[in-house]
């Protein structure tokens, strides 16, 4: 009975409300939305493993990489070979740094493999790029890492994260504090405009920072949170099921990066 | 049932932030005070001590120092959050009532802090089976002066055992066998990864027949100027929907065979 309740409740939050969507062509490859960064003081990294070698597919295989402004609109797409089962270390800096003129010193990519391996098809799944950026923040001697964490998009750029018919608050489990200086990066994997309220609440609920941003689709936006009173807690409102966001976080002139 | 331990790692000592509110504001969760646990085994026993209370909407920071005293050298702290009591003593890993969320999972800020900088990741621990095993590709070896690279295999399992298992780190390509270590069950592993003798562009793999672990990716320079920490997916999070599992038996399967030829 009281399980059958705690349903019924949970219903209007769960039910036609999918994190993510399922691409339409059972062939397609799907990517998480990464977020690059890259001006004097950043350079990105990729760590690109060749997802069909893993699975034991033989050959030369290819990915593609898409980039996407701050805004969410692309401007670069290239063919990329993969070297087997060998590290790979993307430069997306290097990349970017080849173009004539770059719309923004931060953005979104995705990265799709050509190569979608039969035991993959077989068990009616689809090929997922979730793998491992790392930042350098001024020339630091070691880069910092994070995974991707969601199946954001698929190769026709359909974009596949969720939509929420209330809005849902994801409260970030982590002690910001005053000492140190932060950047919250959020992105909308999701196919419409994102109202998204960002307030930082102090443990006796005081607000030290309200912000209200509308987000487009495949757009990622940054939140800077700098001279925090005290320590507090970062709240984020929106109709995304799941807002998790990526955090940098500065101190002595070095930065740490983590996901929600 | 979640525990939230407390890492340790070269050059730097762990300290583990818990949370006592929801991540999300939509699935049901108990909201009161909750007791901070610590859990450790002696390697025949668990045992658990209450530490204090947390208020509801509050956070608690508990550094390896704190419980330093608590708890036999070398053994993995294990902190917990719960509305129930746990026993002090057990044969097996005690069952915690307290708050699960999905999306997302309630997580706590597991971090390490050299002398100069912390680093952290928002975490969890849950036993695994004691008949599983561990697949990861590792891409997060860096290379310049004074940096120096580690493996943590975090394990946590329901008997209080410290079962010893062989872990073999491998070469993808040449699929030659680099190094083998030893790790322990129910605890944090470090295993350096510098001596193995990989250069750029080779793909470390490491495997654990006998036993299941996060595998944390851990790289400091300069004695602990600078760190960096992240941890590899399992392997089913390669695919999306569908049968993932099964694709992770399919890759531990295939990736199992080809290197036993060389073991």
């Amino acid at each position: 009975m009281h399980n059958l309740l705690g349903k019924v409740k949970k219903s209007p939050w769960v039910v036609g409300q999918t994190l993510t969507k399922k691409p339409r062509n059972s062939q397609a490859a799907i990517s998480d939305l990464f977020i690059w960064r890259y001006n004097k003081n950043w350079n990105t990294y990729f760590e690109l493993l060749d997802l069909a070698g893993l699975f034991g597919e033989k050959g030369q295989h290819q990915a593609d990489i898409i980039f996407f402004n701050n805004k969410g609109e692309k401007f670069h797409q290239q063919s990329i070979k993969l070297n087997e089962l060998c590290r790979q270390v993307l430069n997306i800096s290097k990349l970017l740094s080849a173009l004539k003129q770059l719309p923004s010193d931060c953005g979104t990519f995705c990265i799709f493999h050509k190569e979608i391996p039969n035991s993959v098809l077989k068990l009616q799944s689809f090929i997922a790029e979730r793998g491992y950026i790392s930042y350098q923040y001024k020339n630091a001697p070691l880069r910092s890492y994070v995974h991707g964490n969601l199946d954001a998009i698929d190769d026709s750029l359909t974009p596949l994260g969720g939509s929420s018919f209330f809005n849902r608050q994801y409260n970030l489990q982590y002690l910001l504090m005053p000492d140190k200086n932060y950047e919250v990066a959020l992105i909308n994997a999701s196919s419409t405009n994102k109202k998204i309220k960002f307030k930082i609440v102090e443990f006796d609920n005081n607000f030290q920072i309200k912000e209200t941003i509308t987000l487009k689709s495949k757009q990622v936006f940054v939140l800077p949170i700098q001279n925090l009173s005290n320590p507090s807690r970062l709240i984020i409102e929106s109709k995304m099921i799941m807002a998790r966001p990526v955090v940098f976080c500065f101190g002595d002139n070095k930065m740490d990066v983590f996901h929600g | 049932m979640s525990y939230f331990p407390i890492l340790k790692a070269p050059h730097c000592t762990g300290q583990t932030t818990l949370y006592n509110f929801s991540p999300n504001n939509w699935e049901s969760t108990y909201k009161g005070s909750q007791s901070i646990n610590l859990s450790y085994t002696d390697g025949f026993f668990w045992h658990s001590m209450v530490l204090g209370e947390l208020a509801y909407g509050d956070c608690q920071v508990v550094k390896y120092q704190d419980v330093k005293n608590l708890i036999p050298d070398n053994a993995l702290p294990l902190l917990s959050l719960t509305q129930n009591k746990i026993d002090k003593t057990s044969k097996e890993l005690p069952q915690l009532v307290s708050n699960q969320t999905n999306v997302p999972q309630h997580r706590s800020t597991l971090g390490l802090t050299s002398q100069y900088t912390t680093t952290s990741y928002q975490g969890e621990l849950d036993p695994f089976p004691i008949k599983a095993s561990l697949l990861t590709f590792s891409p997060f070896l860096q290379f310049s002066d004074k940096v120096e690279n580690f493996v943590l295999l975090l394990n946590l399992e329901k008997q209080a055992d410290n079962r010893e298992v062989k872990v073999e780190i491998f070469d993808a390509n040449t699929k030659i066998l680099k190094c083998e270590k030893t790790a322990l069950s129910n605890n944090i592993n470090t295993i350096s990864l510098d001596d193995c003798g990989f250069l750029k562009n080779d793909l470390p793999v490491v495997i654990c027949r006998e036993m299941a672990a996060i595998p944390l990716y851990f790289s400091c320079v300069n004695d602990g100027e600078f760190l960096s920490l992240e941890h590899t997916h399992p392997p089913a999070s390669l695919v999306v929907h569908g049968a993932r599992f099964g694709a992770q038996k399919y890759l531990k399967d295939y990736w199992f065979s080809q290197l036993k030829k060389n073991a």
